[in-house]
Parts: structure tokens; sequence; C-alpha cells
């Protein structure tokens, strides 16, 4: 078990979400990040996704996130990969890490980090967000009451195709909350606290506002 | 006493889909016989729709099922808890059989049920009726943005 300082969480995406937990992991200092993005930083990227500046547009998300965490925190240990998540990488990416955060924008990728981390018995942030709401949800940790499986993705989504296929618009104000609420979560499992979003799904709406929680259990559960 | 409560739709994505009343002999039911009350009047909804669609120019749709409340709605009903088959066969689905599919639904996380506040997460849960009781059966639709 690695003590808290070393704590190595990976962050495979560095949009609205991505960039708002990774700032957060920086200035607390509690862990080393890697991230994963193999994406190009657009006008509307430097408009909404806090960690650019039009400067950044037509770099390297991954360099220019980099870029401007280490002026934050020049000791910081980040650490980057210039990629896609895909079925080839995905295994070998999760493997080294003690927790995996999802803040990409495809079902693919999603369901890819899912299984690896199930696969690997590693705890997986699942995060997403349309328009003004936001979902946050912590799986692959196991809760006794359940017995031998923990929950994890599939127990509440199925499969990638069951997602609705329509163009997400995100808003900077959601990824800030919603991206708040992860790096809270992931500070809470660094630091060994009580987790919140264990079998439950948290969703946030910025319209009304309100926040409700959803819990779940394993599909195997019939009782 | 009989007792009317309006029962509310809801996903992820688009809020609030459809409204429904049910009727129910006493105030204080379970769960298990709230679902199954639902299951009741769908399927019922479902042959008057199927018997007057014969005489309307706007047929309703043979794959409208829970999976499909976060999607724009074409038609004013479709049944949330009632799965019709994509081709009508022999063997349709008993009254009993609906209703194991709808329980087996609420324990594999298929819709989940809030009252007021409250999510309730077991079958012989018991809820307090009064007329103002809000019931949402909510449908958890993935986000896709990040």
């Amino acid at each position: 078990m690695r003590s808290k300082k070393n704590k190595r969480v990976l962050i495979v995406g560095v949009g609205g979400l991505g960039t708002v937990i990774a700032r957060e992991l920086v200035l607390t200092r509690q862990c080393s990040i890697s991230l994963i993005d193999g994406d190009c930083v657009s006008r509307e990227d430097a408009y909404r996704q806090i960690l650019y500046t039009n400067a950044d547009i037509g770099k390297k998300k991954v360099d220019a996130a980099r870029a401007r965490l280490k002026e934050m925190r020049p000791t910081a240990a980040i650490e980057t990969f210039d990629v896609f998540l895909s079925k080839e990488n995905a295994s070998s990416l999760v493997s080294s890490y003690d927790i995996v955060i999802d803040a990409v924008d495809n079902a693919q990728a999603e369901f890819l980090m899912n299984d690896a981390c199930v696969e690997q018995g590693k705890p997986f942030l699942y995060g997403a967000i349309h328009g003004l709401r936001g979902q946050v949800a912590l799986f692959n940790v196991r809760r006794r009451r359940f017995g031998s499986r923990p929950t994890n993705l599939r127990d509440v989504f199925s499969t990638p195709e069951s997602y609705p296929r329509f163009t997400p618009r995100t808003t900077g104000p959601i990824a800030i909350v919603t991206g708040s609420m992860m790096a809270l979560e992931i500070l809470r499992f660094i630091s060994g606290k009580t987790l919140r979003f264990v079998d439950a799904l948290c969703e946030i709406d910025l319209e009304l506002p309100q926040i409700r929680m959803f819990r779940f259990r394993p599909r195997s559960i019939s009782t | 006493m009989p007792i009317a409560v309006t029962i509310r739709d809801e996903s992820s994505i688009t809020g609030t889909t459809d409204t429904l009343k049910l009727t129910f002999p006493s105030s204080v039911i379970t769960v298990e016989e709230l679902i199954k009350r639902r299951v009741d009047r769908e399927v019922r909804d479902r042959s008057r729709t199927r018997v007057s669609a014969q005489f309307s120019p706007v047929r309703v749709s043979a794959e409208e099922t829970i999976l499909n409340i976060g999607r724009p709605r074409r038609s004013a009903k479709k049944p949330l808890l009632v799965r019709e088959k994509k081709k009508v066969s022999a063997a349709e689905p008993t009254i009993e059989e609906r209703y194991q599919i709808a329980l087996k639904g609420f324990y594999s996380n298929a819709f989940f049920i809030l009252v007021g506040d409250r999510q309730v997460r077991e079958l012989d849960e018991r809820i307090q009726l009064a007329k103002d009781t809000d019931i949402r059966f909510i449908k958890l639709v993935p986000l896709i943005g990040g």
C-alpha cells in the first residue's frame, strides 16, 4: 500500500472535468497525477476549460495542462500521455494507479476504463456532464453488505450501446461543480476518509438547482 | 378510502417526461403494490391504444419501453414498465410475467423510485399516501460530456 503522498491518480481526459480535477489535486499536494488525452486545445476548450487560454489553441491538451499546472505548483509530480484510451492500451495504462478518473466524453472509453478497473480491482470514479446536469459515482469499491462483488458501471448503464445518441453540450459552471465533487471524493479516498459515492450515483442539476443521490446495487443481487 | 396520486416519470436528460394518476384502495401501500398497479394501468392503456390505433393515422410504436423515456417522445402516452414485443407473437407475456419483469427491473437499477426526497429500495417498504404525495419513477440516463 502506498503512503498518502505517493498515491497515484490517473485522469483520463483533460477537458471540462479533467482540468478542474487536475487543478484541485495539484493544489492540494496530496498525490501524483497522470493525464491522458490525445486531443488538441480548440477555441471552445479555451473558453470553458479552466487550464487553457487562447494562447494554447492548437497545442496538445496534456502539454498545455501540464505547463499551466507547473506554473501553479512547480514541484508537482505530473506525468502525461498524449494518446487516446483504446482497447490496446487501457489495461496497461490503468495497472500502475491507485484510482482511475473518468473525465472523457465518450461511452466506449468509459466502458474500457470500467472493464480494466474491474479486471484489476481498481477504484473507478465516473463523472459526466451535459448542459447544466452532472453525474458522479464511485465504482469498484467493495462494500460488505453486498457480499462478494462491488458495483461497476455496467450495473447502472449496461453497455455503451445503451447510451443516448446526442452531442454533449457542456458548460463551465457544471464542469466546475461536478469536477470539484469528484476531486473531493478522490481526496477522501487518498486520506482514507468515508467515501460518499460508493454504490450511489449523485446527480447534480444546476438549473433547479438540486443534488440527488440514487443508491443502487449489483445487478445480480435480488434482495 | 381510495386515494388518487400523481406519478411523474423523469430521466436524467429531459427531466419530467410524463405524468399519470393512479388510484389506490388504501392510503398505505408497499412499493410492490405501487409497481404492480402501474403495470396494470400501462397494460390497460396499451390495449386501449391498440384498439384505437386501428382507426388512427398515428400508430403507437411497438418498441416503447422504459429504456426510451430519455428520448424525445413521438406520441403522448408511452408505457414505462410494460415492454412490448417488436412483432406481435402468440406468446404475449401474461400479467404475472409482466409484474415479474417490472419487479426485476426495480432490483436491477432499470428505474428508481423516489417518494418525496426519499428513495425507496425494497419491495416491502411502506409508502404513506396523501393527495400531494410526490412519487417519481426515475430512469438514470448516462450523460456523455466530460
